[in-house]
């Protein structure tokens, strides 16, 4: 009787367990939404880093990085106006040594796996070393990764943006505008824009008003093609490696670089609605299965609800999925003198 | 008795929570002089401001509106729409011989004819005619529209 007295009955012991497992079932969610709001201010890190990363760019070369390094080509038009133009760094290699990822520059190898390094300042020499060989910057640096994606470990999660007024004529473009038909637009109006660096004093919207990077999940497009498959099959799903550099002639591997220096691959605009369904797979389709619209590629995250972004000035902001529209767009541009509506 | 109706009221809560703010679906399709457009962006501004509904023309000149989720439409209410549907038609002969991979790197907007299969005033929210209003009945809602190529 005494030895019965002193045990548990089944009843008290499944009791136990039911509360054990009920403060478990209370806890485990709390402890993911721990795990992400970690993740996400790993993310916020990263692109802080990079927002000051362009404003040491700027302050060593009074401008931005444009969002990609473009040599004046042969007809002397600002902007590779033909396929002959030399097509540099993306706006991300270019903030490499202001990131503090110097090394990666001088340990760029060529095809053989000789140390050629990277000359900074005459991105000529560099673009003809990615032209003709073509595996540089295949180092792989977690500034580059928002921890939240599922992309994959090549793939670059983060991207500078290009600007938010659709322009429908090709006559409205500027200098450094291009339309490419049905893929979507490039614009001219956001911090990185295309053919060149913009200087600080061109964000009149001011700093604080207009975000400079942002990041995505999502495929920016691609049909897959023999160039594709026989080098970089990855690249099939349309994902950007983010040391790609741009190039022009050459191989199958410089063909296959040409696709990804169109200026969606290294900046995105803000056309198209933060984590839009349409781009998002496995149902998303559109700017992955027949490459339309690809330049409007929008801002994403796999953090619940928007995605984060870094402002000119480099501080970092999280801007709701459900953002106006208008909103998006103010804050998307930095000359366009519209008001920014800085309550989301 | 309390057993019974807790849950109940749960649901209904759940549900009534759904129902507010939500979206109503949409879709309908697109055509110009009466043949069905093949490829391209829809777009649904509000009129009183908020997040656009989009989605992609189907080869079929069917679309359907998403908003947060795929094909979940719009919240009810007025809205401008813009129909983006453009083609591109190569100017010079490909440089690489292979049209297809040219295409995709597109060298200039030079070497490249844009044709707009929707006309340019239907791409701007500003120019577009076209204007809708999402009914609260919850209903599909289907939108046809007939663009005049000469327009």
């Amino acid at each position: 009787m005494k030895n019965r007295s002193r045990a548990f009955t089944l009843v008290e012991l499944l009791v136990v367990i039911a509360i054990i497992g009920i403060l478990i079932g209370m806890l485990l969610p709390a402890v993911q939404q721990v795990r992400e709001a970690a993740r996400r201010s790993q993310c916020q890190n990263n692109l802080k880093q990079w927002g000051l990363g362009g404003l040491n760019f700027e302050s060593a070369k009074g401008e931005y990085p444009a969002a990609e390094a473009i040599f004046h080509n042969n007809d002397g038009m600002e902007g590779p106006a033909n396929g002959a133009s030399y097509r540099g760094s993306n706006l991300f290699v270019q903030m490499l040594p202001f990131v503090e990822q110097q090394a990666v520059l001088d340990n760029v190898e060529d095809a053989s796996g000789n140390v050629v390094g990277y000359d900074f300042n005459f991105i000529g020499q560099a673009a003809e070393q990615f032209n003709g060989n073509g595996y540089g910057l295949r180092v792989r640096i977690p500034l580059m990764k928002c921890p939240s994606n599922d992309t994959p470990e090549w793939a670059r999660d983060y991207f500078g943006v290009q600007g938010s007024t659709y322009l429908a004529n090709e006559a409205e473009h500027g200098l450094n505008g291009r339309n490419l038909g049905g893929r979507g637009d490039v614009y001219a109006d956001g911090v990185f824009s295309f053919a060149r660096g913009r200087g600080i004093e061109e964000l009149t919207d001011g700093t604080s008003n207009s975000i400079m990077i942002g990041e995505t999940f999502v495929p920016q497009r691609f049909s897959p093609s023999t160039a594709n498959a026989t080098t970089f099959t990855d690249n099939r799903n349309g994902w950007a490696p983010w040391w790609w550099n741009s190039g022009t002639g050459g191989g199958p591997l410089e063909r296959s670089r040409n696709r990804t220096s169109n200026p969606g691959r290294f900046v995105l605009t803000v056309f198209s609605p933060i984590n839009d369904p349409n781009f998002i797979p496995p149902n998303g389709t559109l700017g992955t299965d027949d490459g339309s619209h690809y330049h409007d590629t929008p801002f994403t995250s796999q953090h619940s609800g928007g995605t984060n972004f870094v402002f000119g000035d480099g501080h970092v902001d999280f801007l709701s999925e459900t953002v106006d529209v208008d909103a998006y767009r103010a804050v998307g541009s930095c000359d366009q003198g519209d008001i920014t509506d800085t309550s989301f | 008795m309390f057993k019974l109706i807790f849950p109940v009221i749960c649901l209904l809560s759940l549900a009534a929570g759904c129902e507010d703010g939500s979206t109503r679906l949409a879709g309908g399709t697109i055509s110009v002089d009466g043949k069905p457009v093949d490829s391209g962006l829809v777009v649904f501004y509000p009129v009183d401001g908020g997040r656009q509904g989009s989605g992609k023309i189907n080869p079929d000149g069917s679309f359907v509106i998403s908003y947060l989720k795929m094909g979940d439409g719009v919240p009810p209410g007025e809205y401008v729409v813009t129909i983006l549907s453009d083609k591109t038609e190569r100017k010079k002969k490909s440089e690489t011989g292979n049209d297809a991979e040219d295409d995709a790197f597109l060298a200039s907007s030079r070497d490249v004819k844009l044709i707009h299969v929707v006309p340019v005033k239907y791409n701007n929210r500003e120019t577009t005619p076209l204007r809708v209003n999402v009914e609260d009945d919850g209903e599909v809602q289907d939108f046809k529209f007939d663009v005049d190529s000469k327009s």
